[in-house]
């Protein structure tokens, strides 16, 4: 596969807060950058790796909504932000 | 080395606490495939060292230069660079370097920046 020579993307990841888990894992490094080949299960299973959580725990969404665990990470680059101007400030 | 094929087949997660720096995939040399590369001196303003004293302590870390204007093409064929990320060509004015200095994006490299860096097989 050779995946270390491949394009990066770079994503931060922000907790979504509900009442209920106030007490749930902290994400201390929240800047995430891998291949953009890599699929969110793969993003699933490290951060559940970090944060000592099982796979039922962990969900990685996009405006509220869960993506699927094939996507890859350039599929939702192209989907999601293609075009779209960041705002910096 | 066996450990290094291995890895290879394996993606790797870096994390970090602070905004990562800008990575580039580029074809530095036409004997070799596309890779990926920072730009030296963002390492350098990173970690706070000159670029004598970086290859002084770190011979092993590979570094590279590009023409300036070979590096802007590549950097524009990306899909997924954002055009934010993209070194402005009004650096391209009198007197600016006609080359790009690159460092090759490396696990120890990315240790030394202060991220932490993960593993996942691909078919896990």
């Amino acid at each position: 596969h050779y995946f270390r020579y491949d394009e990066h993307v770079s994503l931060c990841l922000e907790k979504l807060s509900s009442s209920k888990d106030k007490s749930k894992a902290v994400l201390q490094q929240k800047y995430v950058r891998c291949s953009v080949r890599a699929q969110i299960r793969h993003l699933r299973r490290v951060l559940c790796h970090r944060l000592g959580l099982s796979l039922q725990h962990v969900q990685i969404l996009f405006d509220n909504e869960p993506l699927p665990d094939h996507m890859t990470m350039k599929q939702l680059w192209l989907s999601r932000w293609f075009g779209k101007v960041c705002i910096h400030q | 080395q066996e450990e290094e094929e291995q890895e290879a087949d394996n993606f790797m997660f870096e994390f970090s606490d602070k905004p990562l720096l800008p990575s580039y995939n580029l074809q530095v040399s036409v004997s070799r495939g596309p890779c990926n590369w920072f730009l030296f001196s963002d390492v350098l303003k990173r970690l706070k060292l000159s670029s004598r004293i970086f290859q002084a302590r770190f011979p092993h870390l590979e570094v590279a230069t590009l023409p300036r204007a070979e590096f802007q093409r590549q950097v524009s064929l990306s899909q997924v660079l954002a055009q934010e990320e993209v070194p402005a060509s009004p650096e391209l004015a009198p007197g600016t370097a006609e080359t790009v200095e690159l460092v090759h994006y490396e696990p120890e490299l990315l240790q030394l920046l202060g991220s932490a860096v993960e593993y996942q097989a691909w078919s896990s």
